[in-house]
Order: structure tokens, then C-alpha cells, then sequence
């Protein structure tokens, strides 16, 4: 983003994305979250990725 | 840049093939918007809330902006948008696939918003001007795009000077995750 002229680039919101969220995505398929289930360490599986909000400026 | 363009095509060939396969998903997203933002939405339109966050909670729209959503995928963001702005202002969305768009055009009349356009086409080709809109929002889908690094280009070129951008969206650290799961096609498509 820095790189094409954004400014102010600032995280303004982050939270954790966990396997039980994912189930209700149908877009994880029910391979993936078995693997996942599988090979993921239990304390891990409630954080597998995290949402975030970016906010920008277009500088003036 | 390279990679991504090497693999392009099947990213794109993946990504458009869950969301066509997509019937009835329950809207697995309302959780994360604030009442007074779905408030009044049909439920056929909430049912399609498919999104990782809240960038209309940040994204602060003043009535009459024009704001754009890249990826809109059924248009809930642009809905909510559209009632934010009111009608002196205007919501678009753009997203890549026939019928997403034709899905978003159905809830917005469901809904009565009339002040938002729906466009058929890609994030890193936007067909709109340069510093044409005001705000740009997107949710859950950049992550989706191959080339990112364009994404960012165009976006940047289509906002006016002094625009806003914001936009949620997931993330991982690739140390955390098992090979197998990095490699899984779910990890483009989810």
C-alpha cells in the first residue's frame, strides 16, 4: 500500500480467525478443515488467521 | 509479482468456482456488523453475508460521498453504504463474477436502495476514472485476488486525492500453518 502512495496506514482493528469460524464459511470445504483439524496443534486452532482493518490516506 | 502472475489464471478459476457453488450460506458474517447496519436488510440479503470484518465501522461515510467496494460480492457492504451516504451520495460495487452482480442488483431492489451501481468487473482492471470516488471499502476479498500488488494500484488511482481507503480482511503467518493447508486450494478460495 506504502508502496503505490498510501499514507497513514494504520491497523485499527485485529482479531483472531479460528477453525470454528471457518466451518461456518462454505468456502473452507470439508477437506480443508479436517487437515486443518488434523494437523493444526489444538491451542492453535482458534487463531488459524487473523481479520484485520487497514485504514489509508490518498494523500491531497 | 512474478509468481502470482505465473498462477493467475488458476487462482482466478478457483475462487470463481466456490463462489459459484455457493447456495445458501447462512450468512455466517452478521455477527460482525452493528445492528444499526443491518437493521431493515431482507433476510435473503443477510443470509449472504459471507465477510471477515466491519470496514464501515472505520471507514466514517459522509453523506453524499461516492464510495466503491471492491469485491462486492453480494452487495451487503454496498447496501449499508448506500444507506449511509444517502441518496445525494452513490455506492458501488464491483466484483468479477455474473452473478454476484446480478445476485446484488436483486437485493438492492429487495431492499429499496436505489443509490448504488453494481459493476461486472476485476479489481486490478477497475473500469471507473481516476479520482472518481471518495472512499474505498472492501471486505474479505482482496485476499482472493492474485495480484494484490495491482489491486492496491488501481484502487489508489480510481480514489480522489484525499480519499479514504479501508478495508478488513484475513491474514495469516505462513510459520503457523502446515504445508498441506498452505497448498489446499481453500487456502485461495476461503
Amino acid at each position: 500500500m506504502k508502496r503505490v502512495g498510501f499514507t497513514n496506514i494504520e491497523v485499527v482493528n485485529r482479531e483472531p480467525f479460528g477453525i470454528d469460524q471457518a466451518r461456518l464459511y462454505p468456502l473452507f470445504t470439508g477437506d480443508v478443515i479436517e487437515l486443518m483439524v488434523n494437523l493444526i496443534p489444538p491451542e492453535q486452532q482458534d487463531r488459524i488467521a487473523v481479520s484485520i482493518t487497514v485504514t489509508a490516506d490518498n494523500p491531497a | 509479482m512474478k509468481h502470482d502472475l505465473m498462477f493467475r489464471d488458476e487462482i482466478e478459476s478457483i475462487v470463481a468456482r466456490a463462489y459459484r457453488e455457493l447456495e445458501n450460506p447462512q450468512g455466517p458474517a452478521m455477527g460482525l456488523y452493528d445492528p444499526e447496519q443491518h437493521s431493515g436488510l431482507p433476510e435473503s440479503v443477510q443470509s449472504w453475508a459471507l465477510w471477515v470484518g466491519n470496514p464501515l465501522r472505520h471507514a466514517g461515510l459522509q453523506p453524499g460521498e461516492t464510495v466503491l467496494d471492491l469485491g462486492s460480492g453480494s452487495g451487503i457492504d454496498v447496501l449499508v453504504a448506500a444507506r449511509q451516504v444517502g441518496e445525494a451520495g452513490k455506492a458501488i460495487g464491483i466484483d468479477m463474477l455474473p452473478e454476484m452482480v446480478e445476485r446484488s442488483e436483486l437485493f438492492a431492489e429487495e431492499a429499496g436502495i436505489s443509490n448504488v451501481e453494481f459493476i461486472l468487473g476485476r479489481m486490478d482492471d477497475i473500469p471507473l476514472e481516476d479520482g472518481s470516488v471518495d472512499v474505498i471499502i472492501s471486505n474479505g476479498s482482496i485476499n482472493l485476488a492474485a495480484r494484490k500488488s495491482r489491486v492496491f494500484a488501481e484502487a489508489q488511482r480510481v480514489l480522489r486525492k484525499g480519499g479514504r481507503f479501508c478495508v478488513s480482511d484475513l491474514t495469516i503467518d505462513e510459520e503457523d500453518l502446515p504445508t498441506e493447508i498452505l497448498t489446499h486450494p481453500s487456502a485461495w478460495a476461503g
